[in-house]
Formats: C-alpha cells, sequence, structure tokens
C-alpha cells in the first residue's frame, strides 16, 4: 500500500503556530500545555516534541517569529501604496495598531497574564522591541529618508505603540487614522528627518 | 492611622522586600517591624499584600519624581527642562539598585505592580508639564501636547534605544527632534 499524502493539509510549522496561537488567545500561557497545541494542530504529541525539542518555550519562539514576519510583510504592502513620509508612517503605525489591537493571544496574555508580556515592553525591556523597530526603519522608509534618520523615525514610531497602545489615551487612537494622521502631522520630527 | 506611620510601614516594606524579594514578603514580618499589630496593618491595608506592595512602588515612585523636579529646577525653558530631566532620570533608573534588582529578578511581579501606579505618575508628569506648554502657545490641544511629552519622557527613561543621552549633541537632538518639533513652528 502506498503512503498517502494529504496535500490539503499546512505543514506543521504552520499548524503549530496557528494551534499555538489559539491556545494562548482561549487559555493563556500557564494553562497551554503542549498537549493542547499537539491536539490542536492535529498531530501526535511526539511529533510536536520532534519539530520543538525545548516544549512550550520553542513553541513561543516560533509564534513570536511567525507573527512578526506577517506584521513585517503587512507593513511593506502599507508603505509601498504610500505617496508620501507622513503617510507612510500613518500607514504604519495604524497597521500595527490593527495588529495589536485584533490580536486574540496578545489581547488575552495583556488582560490576564500581564505580567508574561509585561517585561517585554517596559523598561530595559522595551529594548529589543524598540531595536527591531529601528532595524525595520532603513527598509521601509528608505524611498523618503537616509538610512539613520529611517531608523530613528522608525524607533520613534515603535515608542508610540508602546505608549499609546499599552495605557490608551483620550487624545490618540492607535487604530483610526485620521487620529494617527493628527498624531504624525503634531508631533512626528518629518521636517527635520525628510 | 497617621501619615507618619503609614510612611512607616512604607518604609518597612521596602526594607523588607530588598532582603526577601517580592515573592516571599510577608505581612506579618512588615506590622512586627514596623511596630504594629497585625490586625491595624489589615485595617490601614485591607487588600493585604498586594495593596501594600503597590503603595510602596507608588512611594518610591514619587520620591523618584521628586528627585527628578528637584534636577530640573531652575531650567530656563522646556528644552532644558527636559535636556536635564532625561539625563537624570536615565542615570537615576539605571543607578536604582532596588529598582534593577526587581526588573532583573522578579519582572512578572514587579511589573503588574508598577503597572497599578502607572496611571499616577503619568498624571503627575502631565500635570508638571502643562504650565510649560501653554507658555509656548501651541497649535494642538494643549492637554494632548503635556500628555504627549510625558509618554514620550517615560518612554526614554525607561530605554534610550539608539540615542546616547551622555552625549551633548545628541542628547540636544533627541530633545528638539522628538520632544520640540511640535513647538518650533
Amino acid at each position: 500500500m502506498s503512503p498517502t499524502i494529504d496535500l490539503t493539509s499546512p505543514p506543521l510549522p504552520d499548524r503549530a503556530v496557528a494551534a499555538t496561537l489559539r491556545c494562548l488567545g482561549r487559555w493563556g500561557w500557564r494553562r497551554t500545555t503542549f498537549d493542547d497545541v499537539a491536539r490542536e494542530a492535529g498531530c501526535s504529541r511526539a511529533t510536536l516534541y520532534r519539530a520543538y525539542p525545548t516544549g512550550k518555550e520553542a513553541l513561543l519562539a516560533a509564534v513570536v517569529a511567525a507573527e512578526a514576519s506577517r506584521l513585517y510583510e503587512a507593513l511593506e504592502a502599507e508603505v509601498a501604496e504610500a505617496p508620501d513620509l507622513h503617510d507612510a508612517l500613518v500607514g504604519v503605525l495604524v497597521t500595527v495598531g490593527h495588529f495589536v489591537a485584533e490580536h486574540d493571544a496578545l489581547g488575552y496574555l495583556l488582560q490576564n497574564e500581564p505580567d508574561v508580556v509585561l517585561p517585554h515592553v517596559c523598561f530595559r525591556g522595551a529594548e529589543q522591541v524598540l531595536a527591531h523597530s529601528a532595524a525595520l526603519g532603513p527598509g521601509l522608509l528608505a524611498r523618503w529618508c537616509s538610512p539613520d534618520h529611517a531608523a530613528r523615525l522608525a524607533e520613534w514610531v515603535g515608542r508610540m505603540v508602546l505608549a499609546y497602545g499599552l495605557s490608551p489615551s483620550p487624545h490618540v487612537d492607535v487604530t483610526d487614522r485620521q487620529s494617527v494622521g493628527r498624531l504624525i502631522t503634531t508631533f512626528a520630527p518629518l521636517a527635520l528627518y525628510a | 492611622m497617621a501619615d507618619e506611620q503609614r510612611e512607616r510601614v512604607l518604609e518597612v516594606v521596602v526594607a523588607v522586600a530588598a532582603e526577601v524579594g517580592l515573592a516571599h514578603i510577608s505581612m506579618a514580618e512588615v506590622a512586627q517591624r514596623a511596630g504594629i499589630s497585625r490586625a491595624t496593618l489589615y485595617r490601614r491595608f485591607p487588600g493585604g499584600k498586594d495593596e501594600v506592595l503597590v503603595a510602596a512602588v507608588e512611594w518610591e515612585s514619587v520620591k523618584f519624581l521628586r528627585r527628578l523636579h528637584a534636577a530640573v529646577e531652575g531650567s530656563a525653558d522646556l528644552e532644558t527642562i527636559l535636556t536635564r530631566g532625561l539625563r537624570f532620570a536615565r542615570h537615576a533608573i539605571d543607578d536604582h539598585e532596588l529598582l534593577q534588582r526587581f526588573l532583573a529578578t522578579e519582572p512578572e511581579r514587579f511589573l503588574p505592580l508598577f503597572a497599578g501606579v502607572d496611571d499616577r505618575i503619568h498624571a503627575a508628569i502631565t500635570g508638571f508639564f502643562l504650565p510649560e506648554v501653554l507658555a509656548l502657545e501651541p497649535a494642538v490641544d494643549p492637554g494632548w501636547a503635556a500628555d504627549h511629552l510625558a509618554r514620550l519622557l517615560v518612554s526614554y527613561i525607561g530605554t534610550a534605544g539608539l540615542w546616547d543621552v551622555d552625549d551633548d549633541d545628541e542628547l540636544r537632538d533627541l530633545v528638539r527632534t522628538q520632544f520640540l518639533a511640535a513647538f518650533s513652528g
């Protein structure tokens, strides 16, 4: 009998990432077990362990990497359409704003297990997030400014996401294009950088 | 409970937390070292350990804000306030031994406590900036401008990212571009 290959099923890493995200959105980090993810991904515990030998931590790392590249693709698409630096920054900030606001897993964690997320966004913990933002700048904003200015502007956008995303403001809604437009027009150091 | 006694309790909480960590601090020990009964301690802080820890974090934050305020006192303008304040606070945070220890060893316990006082810290800094901002007659709602400056300041105090605040030229650039761009037109 020849082995059957199911061509309709996505590869394991995709299924594992999607399964982990669903579990996190439903039960959070502590209550999600490796078995839950295996069941959700439709594979055996052994198969999942072969792909992620360090267990839950490895799954989380895979989720962060996959979600980061999904976000980056959305940002690239957004910036490609932008006529100028102002609109590019608005697009970037709104895209990240929506990404975060609509992220079930992140939302659940921020609401119910803030201790899992806060170490990565507060004080020195934010360094990595800001360094990633800055590193994306030169690629995304190359049409309008020098690599150094692009990195500083992108870091600024990262700070805005954290500053306005984590503690809501009556003045700025990071998911609203008009509101973000006002923020950029008023406070982004555009004239100095373009 | 008189304010003095409350301060005494919070002082003890900080001292005990420094010795045993946030996870192992006990209300019995706090009461004993503050020289009050457990009943009195719980009357003052009905929320128990969580409440007393949040109060201690707030108390330490207020002390920090007072030092920051003293560091910028007598500044001639907003640019000088921001320049002095940023450099002072960036170092004060790095040199704050207890804060750094909690961030390194118990971030999952410390940060949710800090999040509990975050709003009040933000309101205090915004309130400080408001008259400065009003004096500059910004084109936007001054309340928003002050709120925005407070958010930025907290962000850069937490981590300076690409910016070297010990370099005079870079610090001036940082303040002029990231903070004051809205006020230069």
